[in-house]
């Protein structure tokens, strides 16, 4: 059997691989892969094998990366005394809150400016696009002061997950996605549909949406993620200690009472929602980086 | 159909508008509610669900206080603080009747007018004139006070005894050897490196720690950081005095190797690192030893709190503190009410029977918690003509759960020493200029301490004190 | 689209913008208070003074004056571009490389794909915090116990201020070039095939191959994330922030982080406004050139 029958892909064809030369180089780059997967994925095995490790262990001559012993019961006891539950509820309230704001606001605004196009589309989607180009490096602290001290009405939405959410809501980048995909959903099923009497939203819900399942779940997974990660703008803005987020609370770890074993622990359990999304959703998010996934 | 349609559309942008709107309403508040009550908000009030214990005590507290003054209505607020919501709740007058805030923070909450004028209030209930001297010029503004001191601290030298007893740094009672100078601090902290291979030493470097512990020991060489002339304030710590001061960090890193090999280190970490038997040694104020029973577990006869060491020049020790604060829009029933539930709470320069049974309470409950550190004396408020002074000292002797042995250096030497304040304008910006000057000393083998400090020094008047000018 | 029959073209036009209007209205609302108004606010305050969060009275350049003399901006603005070079140095080639070699080896194509990605999946605060335990300067350091195996010294990493910058740059990278390198990889599926075979016949070699073929193919993408990531890294913040707070000594201070410390830690948000406007100015020069490359990209394609 041909080892290299399919290569059809890349420079190297399987003509190629009879010559020695190409046989080693086809090597060397397969163990750069392996070299590079193990830089990736070995740092976490460190953390979790050093979680299990007492403060004293990690400071032993000669130092191991093994622990003694691996005492499972080390992460339900990390997991309740650092009361993680209550970060994972509120982690999930603030990510989920994101998503949906990010879905349905974007998701309608992308489908008004691509089907319905009332009038001022185009100089909503002018604006939209040069927001896009602007840097945002001076909006913090304006932005801080709107949250804080809503301009006119003088109310403080610190302390809860509003901000979160609104700025979810505000995702220029999505607003153009969705057109774009709706720009593409043939038009013959929708004047079908108006012919048939169906208003906007009927149209919506029934001739759209099923049809834009892919973007929805790409958009969600990926606004999922980004949310469940973010520690900014909740340690800016949260003091309360039942909306800690895992992020504020990854960002807060180093100076926290917690000793380094626990501090690794801790750092597994807040990556652990993002590590389950990416191994259930990962031909998504790896096909998903093209719809323009990646964070610049 | 298509009208209920367009309705239930216009319904769900709306909804969804005022749901943003309501979701984050402001808590107004009103002088006194309804039934004429006076409305008093509390700020710092325990969480309920990570600090139960003080939650359950405060609202007990609260409840018996109402019963008393059926006229008042205290209304409990979580909010404590930190200066990023402070400025923005301020200007949006949402702050608690009653706040505490730091000593560092001092001249700008009365220089912006965030403080209401309570001199009035305690020249009547006989607070006035019983405080310490050196607080009055730290508390009021064109002779009108407007801050009241809660508490005080003043930093001392904290010791992890097992490293002490294991460097042999410990007499026959098992009291530790304590370094009187900065110079026998050197020496102790290079025994205990050599024998143990710990950090002889932990010193902060990092979020203004660095700054904030470099005060006492640039003072005790000598150094004062600025000075006012003709009006105009000079940053003056190019000197030799505080280059000295600094070399003692450098030499202890690089000649003795007695401080830790991580040189990013907040006052938090500095704690820990105490606490995890890591250091032997660091600046520390009594209020910050509770962490080292609570989060690491260490035993009390581990723990000793010695005096602050002295320099060539002085024998002196920052002293700090907060202070409690009524929001300047509150009338003058609001200041009074505040301060009787101030005084209900067990502050007053006074005590009566009812105050001082309160008190025994209090300290049996934190006994029975067994969450604190009792027995330490810390600097106070009120001066002797207060009566409370003698019955609280008592008390704590009566509850202590500290040996004796650990913190007597701290609390018997409060006369042999001098108490300074932080500097007076922009105190944590000439913290943060220091930090970075630590941290150059302490990553940078080859620094050269004068340089470091003399650009410092212009650093701080070019971007800081120019400013106040 | 056409009006029904019956009833008044205009009141059916109205009626229509309105329901559409709706839709967009809660985007638009967002938008306007989440990245407008914060925009043109922050360029008007900047000439503001301001009193903690409240705008005070006009003071013309003075907060820019300030923010340029102060003894940190040139430092900071050198660290800046260092940030930029090393991301340039480290964070730009290794992608390319990566998706160059994952387009060749056919065998666990899938596996590959996905431990290549991983970190990307990993929020960045994560991901900087593990870095920070990694780089660790005493024996408690992954990197240090790896040192300590080779019989080596244990080293300061991220607290030796000449090297600080490059440090938290590879931590950058190990995030976020999983990610690039799949989007070059996909780029790479539309390789002309019929051009590798062309080449092939002139009997050209691997490096002929890649140089006249693979290359050209990729130079414009390239381009455009080479300019995306300068955009990036040029306003970095919550990177140092988070693992050396601007330390030692601000050797890894960025001005993104400067305006962080003006806005949120020292409280004067005049200057940090100004450190932004500054910011933009220096950022909109990029994204102008940017999108011009983008358009010229997409025409080509």
């Amino acid at each position: 059997m041909n080892l290299f029958a399919n290569m059809d892909r890349g420079i190297l064809t399987t003509a190629d691989m009879k010559q020695k030369k190409y046989k080693i180089l086809y090597l060397i780059m397969f163990l750069f892969l392996l070299v590079y997967c193990a830089v990736c994925f070995f740092p976490v095995v460190w953390i979790l094998l050093s979680g299990f490790k007492d403060v004293k262990e990690m400071y032993a001559v000669p130092a191991s990366f093994l622990p003694h012993k691996l005492e499972l019961s080390k992460l339900v006891k990390v997991w309740t005394e650092m009361k993680f539950y209550k970060y994972y509820i509120s982690t999930f309230t603030m990510a989920l809150g994101s998503v949906a704001a990010d879905v349905i606001v974007c998701g309608l605004a992308g489908y008004s400016l691509s089907r319905l196009k009332p009038k001022g589309t185009k100089l909503i989607l002018a604006v939209l696009f040069w927001i896009m180009l602007m840097p945002g490096t001076m909006r913090t602290v304006p932005l801080y002061m709107i949250f804080t001290d809503f301009p006119h009405l003088h109310f403080d939405m610190s302390n809860s997950f509003w901000p979160i959410w609104i700025m979810a809501a505000a995702n220029v980048f999505d607003i153009i996605l969705f057109k774009n995909f709706f720009d593409g959903i043939s038009k013959a099923l929708i004047e079908a549909a108006q012919v048939d009497g169906a208003g906007n939203l009927q149209i919506f819900f029934r001739i759209i949406l099923p049809l834009s399942v892919p973007i929805f779940m790409t958009v969600s997974i990926f606004a999922f993620n980004g949310s469940v990660g973010q520690y900014f703008w909740p340690y800016l803005l949260i003091s309360k200690q039942n909306l800690t987020v895992l992020g504020v609370q990854l960002f807060n770890l180093k100076s926290s009472p917690y000793t380094m074993d626990y501090q690794m622990l801790a750092l597994l359990f807040s990556i652990l929602p993002q590590v389950i999304v990416f191994a259930i959703f990962q031909k998504k998010i790896i096909g998903g980086v093209n719809v323009g996934g990646v964070k610049g | 159909m298509k009208k209920i349609k367009r309705a239930l559309l216009l319904l769900t942008v709306f909804s969804m508008l005022a749901a943003v709107i309501s979701g984050c309403g402001a808590d107004t508040k009103d002088a006194a509610d309804a039934d004429g009550k006076i409305t008093v908000s509390v700020g710092l009030w325990p969480d309920k669900d990570t600090e139960p214990k003080s939650y359950e005590r405060m609202e007990n507290l609260r409840t018996s206080f109402m019963e008393e003054n059926p006229d008042i209505n205290i209304v409990p607020d979580t909010w404590k603080f930190d200066i990023q919501t402070f400025m923005p709740k301020a200007e949006a007058g949402t702050l608690p009747t009653i706040y505490r805030a730091f000593f560092t923070e001092a001249s700008k909450i009365m220089e912006f007018g965030y403080a209401a004028d309570i001199t009035d209030a305690i020249k009547e209930n006989g607070y006035y004139g019983k405080m310490n001297d050196y607080l009055y010029s730290n508390i009021s503004k064109n002779d009108r006070v407007y801050l009241l001191p809660y508490e005080m601290y003043s930093l001392g030298l904290l010791i992890n005894m097992n490293l002490f007893r294991e460097a042999g740094l410990v007499n026959e009672n098992d009291e530790p050897i304590i370094p009187k100078t900065f110079e026998e601090l050197r020496e102790t902290a290079k025994t205990i490196h050599e024998k143990t291979g710990k950090a002889g030493f932990v010193f902060p470097t990092a979020e203004n720690g660095g700054g904030w512990n470099f005060m006492p020991l640039a003072w005790s060489y000598g150094t004062t950081f600025m000075e006012q002339k003709d009006g105009n304030w000079v940053s003056t710590f190019n000197s030799e005095s505080c280059t000295d001061a600094l070399k003692l960090l450098r030499d202890m890193k690089w000649e003795d190797d007695s401080l830790p090999a991580n040189t990013k280190v907040n006052n938090e970490e500095v704690i820990k690192l105490i606490g995890t038997d890591q250091a032997a040694m660091a600046f520390a104020h009594p209020g910050q030893l509770n962490s080292l029973v609570n989060s690491y577990g260490m035993d009390r006869n581990d723990i000793a709190l010695a005096q602050m060491p002295s320099g060539p020049e002085k024998h002196v020790t920052l002293m700090g503190g907060s202070f409690y604060v009524i929001e300047p829009n509150a009338t003058k029933e609001q200041i009074n009410a505040a301060l009787k539930w101030i005084e209900f709470t067990g502050f007053s320069p006074d005590i009566d029977d009812e105050g001082k049974e309160r008190y025994r309470q209090t300290m049996e409950t934190k006994r029975e918690q067994d969450a604190d550190i009792i027995g330490i004396f810390d600097i106070t408020v009120w001066n002797e003509k207060a009566t409370s002074q003698s019955f609280k000292r008592e008390l704590t002797n009566e509850f202590r759960n500290i040996p004796e042995k650990n913190v007597k250096s701290y609390n018997d030497n409060k006369e042999n020493i001098e108490y300074q304040v932080e500097e007076p304008v922009c105190a944590q910006d000439l913290y943060s200029v220091l930090d970075r000057c630590i941290q150059e000393v302490l990553t940078n083998k080859n620094a050269d301490c004068a340089t470091i400090l003399e650009t410092a020094n212009s650093d701080f008047q070019n971007n800081f004190l120019d400013y106040e000018n | 689209m056409p009006a029904k029959a019956g009833k008044k073209p205009k009141f059916n036009l109205i009626r229509k913008n309105c329901s559409a209007w709706a839709l967009i209205l809660p985007a638009v609302v967002c938008v306007y208070f989440v990245v407008l108004r914060p925009q043109i606010t922050g360029t008007i305050w900047s000439f503001f003074n301001m009193r903690g969060y409240k705008v005070g009275e006009f003071v013309g350049l003075d907060n820019y004056r300030r923010v340029i003399a102060d003894t940190m901006f040139a430092k900071t603005v050198g660290n800046t571009f260092r940030y930029v070079f090393w991301s340039i140095i480290i964070g730009f080639p290794i992608p390319v490389i990566l998706a160059v070699v994952l387009n060749e080896v056919v065998h666990f194509r899938n596996g590959f794909r996905f431990w290549v990605y991983f970190p990307s999946a990993l929020p960045s605060v994560a991901v900087m915090t593990l870095w920070f335990l990694m780089y660790y300067p005493d024996r408690g350091g992954l990197l240090n116990l790896a040192l300590s195996k080779f019989g080596l010294d244990p080293y300061v990493w991220l607290q030796d201020p000449k090297h600080t910058v490059m440090f938290i740059v590879i931590s950058m990278t190990w995030n976020s070039c999983g990610a690039t390198a799949i989007y070059y990889f996909a780029a790479l599926q539309g390789v002309n095939r019929e051009l590798y075979e062309a080449a092939l016949m002139d009997g050209a070699g691997f490096m002929r191959r890649f140089r006249s073929v693979t290359f050209p193919h990729m130079s414009g993408v390239m381009l455009l994330f080479l300019i995306r990531q300068i955009i990036g890294v040029f306003s970095i913040m919550e990177q140092p922030l988070q693992m050396t707070d601007g330390g030692p000594n601000g050797a890894s201070t960025s001005l993104g982080l400067l305006a962080y410390k003006y806005g949120f830690v020292s409280v004067r948000p005049q200057l940090a406004l100004a450190v932004g406007v500054i910011m933009f100015l220096i950022l909109i020069v990029f994204t102008c050139f940017y999108f011009y490359l983008n358009k010229k990209v997409e025409d080509n394609q």
